[in-house]
């Protein structure tokens, strides 16, 4: 084993040491705490320090865990504000504070701005995840049927840098949207002060988090087609019942159709009248306001549930560590 | 809410060499180092010519700490986060021939206008500070303990 083996198993060492003090911490910010911690020490040890003096010079893992337990808490903290405050929206749909109204049993859901966020990103996840889907594909591809030339791994690492950079704004989108912490920055990248050209290439091809950041990618296609139509399906059901309601409360509207045709609205006959207008009872719009609210409700708990869901699994696959540093 | 995570963070960020003798004066220089650390950190990147990455400003601290005081690289980081979610720094990430590509981190304007506060502050507190203990300074030790 040679020497910058040996320093990269002390900067392991430390990190699992760190990694043990940080259990039962939020996995994005432990992700985050080791990335910070391999890229000090890794800059140390090239400067010249020895790995001891670098890992002595971070402090001790709990001093540095509870550092960021502490900045964690108090951004968490800041995060609730009384009833009747602004809501910052600059601060994200999700990520920033949330109102108490949100507390309210089943329809606080009407004033937690992570649902409407979740929902957003339910429908509009789908614009981001196809751009990733051709790039990656089309890079990846373009890439593997090069690779006989000098073109093609360089192509390819750089759709696999590609695959990081877009999986950390994935990523960001989603905190933002949903308000779910997740990681901020990158794991160190594989390459080394000693190596050649073609030493990196080979460095990247072999790294497992590119590639796996590359599959999520990709993978988050079908996820994000099937959040897409369920959500599409949900609001229009609700809005075409809450249109009806409004129809049949306040009148504005008599829908005018065949005047040979019946049409059965819930529990009610509507029967054209002799112009062909039908008139949609009062009793018939509070029935669909009740159930337009309802189905709107359940779609922003479902949707809230759903974001949550899929931020949980994008963050597990986006914390996995493959290089066995920890 | 910056102000508040400075406050928790920056006890671990700087360490006494000399806290296991209990001394009075180390303690004091604790305390010190800890109330202005904030200030040096944005200063710091502030004063860098170029984005600076954590480990540059890590040591730059460091080298300049008064002596007895070390600086804990690790809780360094936290602080970080905290100035770029509060947009007081930017980071990017900057390529290096010596090898991966590095955090670096940049002072917005932002970050120029609270250090140019901060700053203001620090003086309005010096002089006051000042002008209480100049007849105990070093060069008055005797008008001092006349008094």
């Amino acid at each position: 084993m040679n020497e910058k083996d040996q320093n990269m198993d002390a900067i392991r060492v430390y990190l699992r040491r760190l990694s043990a003090a940080a259990f039962g911490m939020d996995t994005a910010l432990v992700h985050d705490m080791l990335a910070d911690a391999e890229e000090h020490l890794r800059n140390a040890v090239r400067d010249g320090v020895t790995p001891e003096a670098a890992v002595e010079a971070f402090g001790n893992a709990e001093d540095v865990v509870r550092a960021y337990q502490q900045t964690d808490a108090t951004e968490k903290a800041q995060k609730v504000t009384p009833v009747g405050r602004d809501l910052d929206w600059s601060e994200g749909m999700g990520g920033g504070r949330v109102s108490k109204l949100a507390a309210i049993p089943l329809v606080g859901i009407w004033f937690d701005r992570r649902a409407w966020g979740s929902l957003l990103f339910c429908i509009l996840g789908l614009i981001p995840a196809l751009f990733y889907f051709v790039v990656l594909v089309t890079g990846i591809s373009m890439g593997l049927g090069m690779s006989v030339t000098l073109v093609g791994l360089p192509l390819l690492v750089l759709m696999l840098g590609a695959a990081r950079a877009m999986s950390l704004f994935h990523g960001q989108l989603i905190e933002w949207l949903t308000g779910v912490r997740m990681p901020r920055r990158y794991a160190p990248p594989p390459a080394r002060a000693e190596n050649s050209f073609w030493r990196r290439i080979k460095l990247w091809l072999t790294d497992g988090r590119s590639w796996l950041s590359a599959a999520f990618l990709v993978g988050n296609l079908p996820v994000a087609v099937l959040l897409f139509a369920l959500f599409v399906s949900l609001g229009s059901l609700a809005a075409s019942t809450l249109a009806v309601a409004f129809a049949g409360i306040f009148s504005p509207l008599h829908v005018n159709i065949d005047s040979t045709m019946e049409v059965n609205l819930w529990f009610w006959r509507l029967v054209p009248d002799a112009n062909g207008r039908l008139i949609i009872p009062v009793a018939a719009g509070l029935w669909s306001l009740a159930v337009g609210l309802a189905v709107a409700t359940l779609t922003l708990h479902l949707a809230r549930c759903s974001g949550w869901l899929y931020a949980q699994a994008a963050k597990a696959i986006q914390v996995t560590r493959l290089d066995g540093a920890v | 809410m910056l102000d508040t995570v400075l406050c928790l963070v920056y006890p671990s960020f700087v360490d006494i060499e000399a806290r296991q003798e209990d001394s009075t004066a180390a303690k004091a220089q604790r305390d010190l180092a800890v109330g202005v650390a904030w200030l040096a950190v944005l200063a710091s990147i502030g004063r860098a010519k170029a984005p600076i990455h954590g480990y540059e400003l890590a040591r730059s601290l460091s080298d300049t700490a008064p002596p007895g005081v070390t600086i804990k690289h690790g809780t360094l980081y936290p602080i970080l986060r905290t100035m770029e979610a509060e947009g007081l720094v930017t980071s990017a990430l900057v390529a290096s021939n010596e090898g991966p590509a590095r955090k670096c981190f940049t002072m917005t304007a932002l970050g120029r206008q609270t250090l140019q506060e901060w700053v203001r502050a620090w003086e309005r507190t010096r002089g006051w500070i000042d002008g209480v203990v100049a007849p105990f300074g070093t060069g008055n030790q005797s008008e001092g303990t006349r008094q």
